[in-house]
C-alpha cells in the first residue's frame, strides 16, 4: 500500500521508509502523492495543522493516518500513536484495504492505537541482541546510518553533522545516567510512554519497551511542551523494588545507553562537538559487551594513542566519517571521551602512526578471526 | 619454528579460562597438558594445565598463528620466557571470582614485563557473571598505574568464542591500528 507522508524531514521520511521496508514486511511503501493510496500526517511537525487543513479541503476521500506521540483524538481519520509499532499499522493498513476493496463510502472509523499494556509478548526483545557482535551490513545501518560524507573544509556543509541532543530523548536520558553516576542513587524517568529506572551501582536500567519502540524514540524530535513533560527523580530502593517487578525487564546500563546513543546519532554528531580540536579517549570501550560498529576497534586503538580530531581521525583512517561520528558519539555519552582542555593536548599535532612490518600478516590474521564469527 | 610462524600467548592464574579460550578460537583440537591439580589449585578445578595449552589458527595462506597458554601455576613460571619467545603479544585472563584479582593482574603484567615492553597485552575478565565486583574500571585503574592506560580489557567468557575474538582483535589493533579489518 502506498502512502504519502506528511510532515516529516528527510531524515525521518529515510527511517519510517526502512520501518517499513523491514518490520512492515513490505506492506506499505512512501510514495508520491499521485500515486498514494493512503495519506499519512505527523502531527508532531511543525505544519501540522496546516497539512491537515489542506488534506480535509483536496483530499478527504482518501485514507488518513495520523501519528503523534501525544494520543489524539481524530474523528473520522486513523490514529497511530508514537513510537510506531508495526502490527498496529498493519491492522489499520488491513481495515482500509478492506474497506477499499468493499468501496464502502461510510465515514472511516477513529481508530486510536496506543501502547497497550498488554502489548504482544512475542515483541518483547532483549536489548543484549548484538552485543559483541560485528553486524552486516542491514544490521549496522540502523545503528550508523548511511549518510554519504561530507567535505568537511567546507563549513557550509557542517550543519548535516551534527544532531540536537536538547530535543531528543538521549539528551534527557544522559543528563539522567550522568545524575545517577554521580550521585550514586536510583533515577527514575517518567513522562514519556514508560518510566525508565537507572540503577548505577549494578549498573542495570528497567525499561519496559522493545528495542524497536526504544529506536522509534530515539528518532523522534521531541518539542518544547513534550520535553517539560519529563522529569527525573531519585527514588529509594524500596519503592524501585516495588515497581520494577518483572526481571525480563532489567537490562545491561551500559548496553543500554551505547544503543541510544547510536540509535539517535545515527552517523552524526552531537552539536557543539568541534571537529577541529583534539579530542580524547580514555579507555577502550567494553566491546566484547556492546554493539561493535564498523572499524570500532581500529578507531579505537588509533584514537587512544593520543588525542585527535574528529577530522584527523577520518582522514587518517581513510573511513567512511559515519563510523567515527557514531562511535565518538557512543563514548562521548558514556562518559569515557569529550574535548580536550589541557593545553598540552593542542601543542604539537599528533604522530602518525607508524605501520608494522608486519602488517599484512596481521591483517591476514583479521581476516581469519572475522571468518571464524561466521 | 619457522619464521613466519608466530605466537599468541595466553596466560593467567589457575582456573581463569586459558585453555577454554585456546579452544574457542583453536581451528585444530587442542593439545591440553593437563593433570590432576595439586591441593592449592584443586579448590578451583580438577584438572590444571602443568605444561601448557596448545591450538593454532590457519591462515588462508598455510602460515600458523600458534596460541600457547602458559600453566598458570607459579611454579611452571620458568616455562613463561621459553613460552614468550617469538611471540607478537599477550593473552592475559583474569578470574573474577578469585581472592584478589587485582593483585593477579598486576603479578602477570610484572612477570611478563619485558614481553609486554617489546609487543602489547590486552586483558580478559572472566566469570564477571558469577561476581562483578571487581569491576572494569577497578582493573583500569591498576594498569593505569602501571602506565598501561591504553590496555584494552573485557568482560569475557572464555568459552564464547566472539569474546576471545574480539580480545585477540583487540590485540592485533593495538600493535597496529593500520590492520587491515572493519
Amino acid at each position: 500500500m502506498k502512502i504519502y507522508v506528511l510532515g516529516m524531514d528527510e531524515r525521518s521520511l529515510n527511517m519510517l521508509s526502512f520501518f517499513f521496508q523491514k518490520f512492515c514486511h513490505g506492506q506499505c511503501e512512501i510514495s508520491n502523492q499521485e500515486d498514494a493510496d493512503v495519506f499519512l500526517i505527523n502531527m508532531d511537525g511543525v505544519n501540522a495543522d496546516e497539512h491537515l487543513e489542506s488534506f480535509n479541503k483536496k483530499f478527504s476521500t482518501y485514507p488518513l493516518i495520523t501519528t503523534s506521540i501525544r494520543t489524539l483524538d481524530m474523528d473520522n481519520h486513523y490514529f497511530l500513536r508514537k513510537p510506531m509499532v508495526a502490527d498496529h499499522l498493519l491492522t489499520i493498513l488491513d481495515d482500509i484495504r478492506n474497506k477499499l476493496s468493499n468501496v464502502e463510502t461510510e465515514s472511516q472509523p477513529s481508530v486510536a492505537i496506543r501502547i497497550e499494556e498488554e502489548e504482544n509478548d512475542s515483541e518483547r526483545e532483549k536489548s543484549a541482541g548484538h552485543a559483541g557482535q560485528l553486524l552486516n551490513e542491514q544490521d549496522f545501518i540502523e545503528f550508523v546510518g548511511n549518510k554519504e560524507d561530507v567535505d568537511l573544509t567546507k563549513s557550509d556543509q557542517h550543519e548535516h553533522l551534527f544532531f540536537d541532543m536538547e530535543t531528543s530523548f538521549l539528551g534527557i536520558f544522559h543528563r539522567a545516567y550522568l545524575k545517577a553516576k554521580q550521585e550514586k542513587s536510583i533515577i527514575k524517568v517518567t513522562g514519556m510512554w514508560r518510566p525508565i529506572t537507572l540503577f548505577p551501582n549494578e549498573n542495570k536500567v528497567y525499561v519496559d519497551l522493545t528495542d524497536r519502540q526504544l529506536q522509534a524514540i530515539c528518532v523522534v524530535t521531541l518539542k518544547e511542551d513534550q520535553r517539560d513533560e519529563i522529569k527525573t527523580e531519585v527514588i529509594g530502593s524500596q519503592a524501585a523494588i516495588s515497581e520494577c517487578k518483572h526481571s525480563d525487564n532489567f537490562r545491561d546500563l551500559e548496553l543500554f545507553i551505547w544503543k541510544i546513543s547510536l540509535w539517535t546519532s545515527r552517523g552524526r554528531l552531537p552539536k557543539g562537538t568541534p571537529i577541529d580540536t583534539p579530542v580524547y579517549l580514555k579507555y577502550w570501550p567494553n566491546f566484547t559487551r556492546l554493539i561493535v560498529t564498523p572499524y570500532a576497534l581500529r578507531i579505537t586503538a588509533y584514537w587512544l594513542s593520543s588525542p585527535r580530531t574528529i577530522i584527523n581521525l577520518v582522514d587518517a583512517l581513510a573511513i567512511p566519517q559515519r563510523y567515527v561520528f557514531s562511535l565518538y558519539t557512543a563514548c562521548y555519552i558514556l562518559s569515557i571521551s569529550g574535548v580536550t582542555k589541557r593545553e598540552s593536548d593542542t601543542l604539537i599535532f599528533p604522530a602518525k602512526i607508524q605501520q608494522t612490518s608486519r602488517l599484512s600478516f596481521f591483517s591476514r590474521i583479521m581476516s581469519k578471526l572475522y571468518s571464524k564469527e561466521g | 619454528m619457522a619464521r613466519n610462524d608466530y605466537k599468541i600467548i595466553f596466560t593467567g592464574p589457575v582456573g581463569a579460562g586459558k585453555t577454554t579460550a585456546i579452544s574457542s578460537i583453536s581451528d585444530s583440537a587442542p593439545i591440553k597438558t593437563d593433570t590432576k591439580a595439586s591441593d592449592m589449585a584443586k579448590s578451583r578445578k580438577e584438572q590444571t594445565t602443568v605444561a601448557m595449552d596448545y591450538g593454532v589458527l590457519k591462515l588462508d595462506d598455510g602460515e600458523q598463528i600458534h596460541l600457547y597458554g602458559t600453566p598458570g601455576q607459579e611454579r611452571f613460571d620458568f616455562m613463561w620466557d621459553i613460552l614468550t619467545s617469538g611471540g607478537i603479544g599477550l593473552v592475559l585472563l583474569v578470574d573474577n571470582t578469585r581472592e584478589n584479582p587485582t593483585n593477579d593482574l598486576k603479578f602477570f603484567l610484572n612477570a611478563f614485563k619485558s614481553f609486554i615492553a617489546e609487543t602489547s597485552v590486552v586483558v580478559g575478565v572472566t566469570q564477571m557473571d558469577k561476581k562483578n565486583k571487581p569491576q572494569l574500571d577497578d582493573y583500569r585503574i591498576e594498569l593505569d598505574k602501571m602506565s598501561l592506560d591504553s590496555t584494552a580489557v573485557f568482560e569475557v567468557d572464555a568459552r564464547e568464542r566472539k569474546d576471545v575474538s574480539l580480545l585477540v582483535q583487540a590485540l592485533l589493533f593495538t600493535l597496529d591500528p593500520n590492520v587491515n579489518g572493519a
